[in-house]
């Protein structure tokens, strides 16, 4: 694994205009940054990172049924009581998922760890399945990159195929929804769609805020129409929260992510996993933070179970010096888990984001950052494999 | 290879390209009334008329609703539509022209029919049956052949509130730019 400098190509701005990239830049500052690409060996691939996210997504599967059948555990979790049977009955039903990233640490040798889980709400989609992809080819085609460069890269063809597999089952049509102002995520949804259709399911959009709730409990779009299927690039715990919240389970809404995904991206399944399989190589150790739980020593790291983008996390290093990441998420309990630093190339802390399509691994995507917490300022860079 | 083999965009693109549809085809048998049902001899005349009352009882409630007559008749035809009020004033909506049962893996679905509306405006110059969404069905009565989706017609709800979603995003929002709701 190597960080390597590469010309950019020249039109790229026209042509992430061209195919509907509208948060390369974000605020002035960059966040495509293709000034620079990672390079990896297949063997760092298949056994580092693809094996491994493999086996880390069955194992926090397998810790699903677990929580649903005890209720101490549900507490642990924080998950609000008045939803825990909907989401039960979500996963007894085996309602389909559709996608998840893993934040994974990863230098190029040893054990890839596991940061944590983004199976609700995950972002950087566009990016890492589609941009990364065209890239290649471009930088390809124009002899700055061999023919033999490789991606890790099958998340588009997985999520088509995904929707294809679970189209029938599905009502139609399927909205698709963000909140209305991000520019970010309304790209991550188009794309989604774009997907979806690809697989020829009928759709719709509408903005997480004009969902309207009718006089016998059911979500309504704009013209009145039932919602009878909706993907929502939107916290389940936020929608939860939320006025509309009650009205879901007797809705009959079918949701994308599924309800039973908010237990695993709640950052306690972290803590679950080190407590079923202590010692695993690719889990860092974790606890819950209890009452007695004393104050955070070096060489941990506090998380709460319900954060985003890498909001209100405190890590602490070896040697003392404390980093901070503050934000809005200080309503939920906290987890600690052990500190292992990202790895730093040319001064850029990187983080790899390993996507799973339904259950399979199916590519990655990196985001540099300039501090030690990857945050929502982080840059995307692409990747290629070259032996 | 590790990665897709081709990537493309429908939508998102500037020029999109157009890809046909594979959404699984059913069976669908379309009536005009009760009598054409039990004349067709596919079902007994009690299922014939529970798939009539069926798609009548739903008909108010899903037609496609215009606030113009006038634009109502444009798309269905002089004379052919009525007027409502469901608590949003006066509103159109084409009158029932028929009505549609899909049959799933070969068993009738006459409890789940759908009314049909006559549409002049949804087949180019001729006229053709359209479901509550507006959807193409078919141009006559009779066997046909249609995508699932256009069997599972949208239904419609009287929406009381909106704004019930979206506000944990913004009270939450003044953090790092308010950018994403994501991970």
């Amino acid at each position: 694994m190597r960080r390597i400098a590469i010309a950019e190509r020249a039109d790229w701005r026209d042509t992430a205009t061209r195919l509907g990239f509208r948060f390369h830049t974000i605020e002035g500052e960059p966040y495509w940054d293709e000034s620079a690409y990672y390079a990896f060996s297949l063997r760092q691939i298949e056994d580092d990172l693809e094996d491994p996210t493999a086996e880390l997504h069955q194992m926090a599967m397998d810790l699903v049924g677990d929580i649903l059948r005890s209720e101490s555990l549900m507490d642990q979790l924080a998950v609000p009581v008045a939803y825990r049977d909907w989401i039960a009955e979500s996963w007894r039903r085996g309602e389909p998922h559709l996608y998840g990233r893993m934040d994974l640490a990863y230098a190029g040798d040893g054990p890839a760890k596991l940061f944590e889980l983004n199976y609700d709400t995950p972002t950087s989609l566009y990016e890492a399945a589609f941009f990364q992809w065209v890239w290649l080819e471009q930088q390809k085609e124009r002899g700055l990159l061999p023919d033999a460069a490789d991606q890790y890269n099958l998340i588009q063809d997985l999520l088509v195929e995904t929707f294809a597999t679970i189209a029938p089952d599905l009502p139609k049509p399927l909205y698709f929804s963000a909140v209305r102002e991000s520019v970010e995520d309304q790209g991550t949804v188009a794309y989604l769609r774009d997907c979806a259709e690809q697989a020829g399911i009928a759709t719709r959009g509408i903005a997480i805020e004009d969902i309207g709730l009718s006089t016998d409990s059911r979500f309504t779009d704009l013209d009145d129409y039932v919602i009878e299927a909706l993907f929502k690039l939107y916290p389940l715990e936020f929608l939860f929260a939320e006025r509309f919240g009650p009205a879901l389970p007797r809705s009959g809404i079918r949701l994308i992510e599924p309800p039973w995904k908010t237990l695993l991206s709640n950052k306690g399944i972290l803590p679950l996993l080190w407590q079923k399989h202590p010692g695993h190589p690719n889990l860092l150790e974790a606890h819950f933070e209890t009452q007695t739980t004393p104050a955070l020593a070096p060489g941990w790291v506090r998380k709460p179970l319900y954060s985003r983008e890498g909001a209100n996390v405190t890590l602490i290093l070896p040697d003392g010096s404390q980093h901070v990441a503050s934000g809005p998420y200080d309503d939920s309990p906290w987890i600690r888990q052990a500190v292992h630093p990202l790895p730093q190339f040319d001064g850029n802390y990187a983080v790899i984001g390993s996507w799973v399509v339904a259950d399979r691994p199916a590519g990655i995507g990196i985001r540099e950052d300039s501090t030690l917490i990857t945050r929502d300022t982080s840059r995307f860079v692409p990747h290629v494999i070259l032996d | 290879m590790k990665r897709s083999s081709t990537v493309r965009l429908l939508l998102m693109s500037t020029a999109p390209v157009l890809l046909t549809a594979c959404e699984p085809q059913e069976e669908a048998v379309l009536y005009k009334d009760v009598a054409e049902c039990v004349a067709g001899a596919r079902l007994t005349e009690d299922q014939c008329k529970a798939a009539f009352d069926h798609a009548k009882a739903e008909h108010e409630r899903v037609a496609p609703r215009y606030t113009s007559q006038n634009d109502c008749e444009t798309d269905f035809g002089s004379g052919k539509c009525q007027a409502v009020n469901q608590g949003a004033g006066i509103q159109f909506i084409p009158l029932m022209a028929a009505y549609a049962l899909g049959y799933y893996a070969g068993r009738p679905n006459y409890y789940q029919s759908q009314p049909l509306y006559y549409s002049y405006t949804s087949y180019g110059s001729s006229g053709g049956f359209v479901n509550s969404g507006g959807q193409p069905v078919s141009r006559s009565t009779g066997s046909t052949t249609v995508s699932r989706s256009a069997m599972a017609a949208p239904t419609r709800a009287v929406t009381m509130s909106r704004s019930g979603f979206g506000s944990s995003s913004s009270a939450k929002g003044g953090w790092g730019g308010g950018r994403s709701s994501g991970s």
